[in-house]
């Protein structure tokens, strides 16, 4: 099927391109005038074009989705910094309040979880959650 | 029925004694003081002297009925010396005896200017002038020998009280040593608060004859004895004798803690926090505070605080601060703070405030509260603050996977019919494979794995190290509570 032939399955599929037929269904169409090779280009094209309204639809539902998941989850993992708040103050606590050489061994361990990067890697992990097309990754 | 002639004093009867033995009443033969239970301690002795002294001995009603009242001593089975400590001075009785003293010298100023003779009657003026206010001999006395020439010379200059005078301490073991020879057969037990506890301290590291003693708020000792003894006091040998009771807050009692402890210490429980003296004071005070430390140096001896010790001076440190249980034993610090876990801060903030040192015995009670509830703090930190993020990111790729098919279904059951009547699921499938960020096994995951696996790895080794770190504090909590010998000689713990 030649489509630069203004037929009337190529205006029919112009019309389509402009929009207002964009999400009608092939069963729909009214394709009595047209030759079978006409309906046959018609609903490949038509099914290329429900594809592709399918994947952004899909694109859209499931962003939406993930990062509900990612925010439900990132409210979950906030309590991290209050856990790393809740060493650091009980460091300074003891730091502040009493002396010694334990005491000194044992603030500098608690001082030293500060460079696990605890945070960081959890931090990663949830903002991995995407779609390969948002380009996140 | 013959009342039973045993003495089971409680700390509670000890502090009533110490406290009660305050009354310039009680320094008569036959006077008595009621303590718990209905008892009665009867006065069998008692020694004022000029340079402070003063001491009263009782026995029970019982040995004060079979030795006649007191007069045949050796038929006395118990006796209690009770050394009475440093009265407070009231800053308008301090005024008073300053005014007193002002007038005194100007009048002396005035005859020296006029003649360069001292006037006569002068003296009769200070005297009259005195006397026409309630107790001011008795506390310009007070002033003189306990705060200025004792507590000040000895315990803050830390001058040994074997140095040729014939001080309050070596009086109070020779009245010791008086009262042994007086009763022979008499279990002897010395007491006394604040002065009179570092008496009573002295007279039991100086005579075995004394069975034991409690004293309540006095200076720690050590630095003022002799090396003999000293050298009995770092091997532990009074703890068993000596029980000391202190507070974080008594500027007296906290005095030279920085030192070796003699006795058992135990540190009271007392709710207040020192409240900033030089604010409250009145003008005499103000003068007396001024005085002190312009003439002395306090800034020698560390362990001293100037607004606790001045605090101590007017009256902050009696002995009605104290509690006790239902059997007459001290309530202590020590089960507060384990009841009241919030209270370590705040008793943390009294240690610094009276500039503690960090291995006395204080010190290490604080220190090992402080331990255990950061200890149970950081379980419960890692319990209920670092459990839930690692539940989380575990459960990170559920999440997603359940998420991503909740959509895919919703859509598996629209293709087929009105505008995606020309795709079916496998449509679906291709293009949530094609927005997939990687394909595992066959499985599309929209999350990266390896980010999860790294971030669940560092979880369990932060967790792993927080939880070896409060095992190493609880355990450290422990090893300061439960100190083994050879640290509680270094550390002062029994």
């Amino acid at each position: 099927m030649d489509f630069r032939k203004n037929t009337e399955a190529n205006r029919f599929l112009q019309r389509s391109r402009s929009g207002y037929t964009f999400h009608t269904s092939f069963s729909s169409l009214d394709t009595t005038d047209l030759s079978d090779q006409e309906i046959k280009a018609l609903k490949a094209q038509k099914k290329a074009e429900q594809r592709a309204n399918l994947k952004s639809a899909l694109k859209k539902a499931l962003a939406a989705e993930l990062t509900q998941v990612e925010s439900h989850i990132s409210q979950k993992t906030s309590r991290l910094q209050i856990a790393k708040q809740h060493v650091s103050s009980f460091k300074d606590k003891i730091d502040l309040g009493l002396k010694g050489k334990a005491i000194d061994a044992l603030t500098s361990r608690m001082g030293r979880t500060k460079e696990i990067p605890v945070k960081e890697d959890v931090g990663s992990a949830v903002s991995s959650i995407g779609l390969k097309t948002f380009g996140l990754f | 029925m013959a009342k039973k002639n045993s003495l089971k004093l409680s700390d509670e009867d000890y502090n009533l004694i110490s406290r009660k033995s305050y009354s310039n009443g009680k320094y008569k033969i036959g006077e008595y003081v009621e303590i718990t239970n209905g008892q009665k301690m009867y006065v069998a002795d008692c020694r004022k002297t000029l340079n402070g002294l003063n001491a009263l001995t009782f026995v029970t009603e019982k040995d004060f009925t079979i030795s006649n009242n007191g007069k045949e001593k050796d038929k006395i089975k118990h006796a209690v010396i009770v050394y009475r400590g440093s009265e407070p001075i009231s800053g308008g009785q301090l005024q008073s005896s300053i005014d007193v003293m002002s007038e005194a010298h100007e009048k002396m100023k005035d005859s020296q200017k006029k003649n360069g003779l001292i006037p006569e009657g002068v003296s009769d003026t200070i005297d009259a002038g005195i006397n026409n206010v309630a107790g001011v001999a008795y506390f310009a006395n007070e002033i003189i020998q306990d705060w200025l020439m004792t507590d000040i010379n000895y315990s803050v200059y830390k001058k040994p009280f074997e140095d040729g005078n014939n001080n309050q301490m070596v009086q109070a073991d020779k009245y010791a040593k008086d009262i042994h020879k007086d009763m022979p057969n008499a279990k002897i037990h010395v007491t006394g608060h604040s002065l009179g506890g570092v008496n009573a301290s002295y007279a039991l590291v100086k005579n075995k004859f004394v069975e034991s003693g409690v004293t309540f708020e006095n200076p720690n000792i050590y630095d003022n004895l002799p090396e003999d003894v000293k050298a009995e006091a770092l091997k532990g040998k009074f703890k068993s004798r000596l029980t000391e009771y202190i507070s974080l807050n008594d500027g007296l009692s906290m005095l030279n803690r920085d030192s070796e402890e003699v006795g058992n210490v135990k540190v009271m429980y007392d709710e207040s926090l020192p409240n900033g003296i030089e604010e409250s004071l009145s003008d005499g005070q103000k003068f007396l505070l001024n005085t002190l430390k312009k003439t002395f140096k306090f800034d020698e001896n560390p362990s001293v605080d100037m607004n606790l010790f001045l605090e101590a001076i007017m009256g902050s440190h009696d002995l009605s601060r104290y509690s006790f249980h239902a059997d007459g034993t001290t309530k202590t610090l020590d089960e507060y703070l384990s009841e009241n876990p919030g209270l370590t801060d705040q008793m943390l903030k009294q240690l610094k405030s009276a500039r503690t040192n960090p291995y006395s015995s204080v010190a290490i009670l604080i220190k090992s509260h402080v331990l255990t509830n950061t200890a149970k703090s950081l379980k419960n930190t890692i319990d209920h603050e670092l459990e839930p993020v690692i539940t989380a990111v575990s459960q990170l790729d559920e999440d997603v996977e359940s998420a991503v098919r909740d959509v895919k279904n919703t859509y598996v059951s629209i293709v087929g019919f009105g505008q995606y009547d020309l795709l079916t699921e496998h449509d679906v499938n291709e293009i949530i494979e094609e927005l997939a960020l990687e394909k595992v096994k066959g499985e599309n995951l929209f999350y990266s794995q390896k980010k999860q696996t790294t971030a669940l790895e560092t979880l369990h080794n932060y967790k792993r190290e927080l939880s070896a770190i409060a095992d190493e504090v609880e355990n450290m909590g422990k090893a300061y509570h439960d100190a083994d010998a050879d640290l509680a000689r270094k550390m002062g713990i029994h």
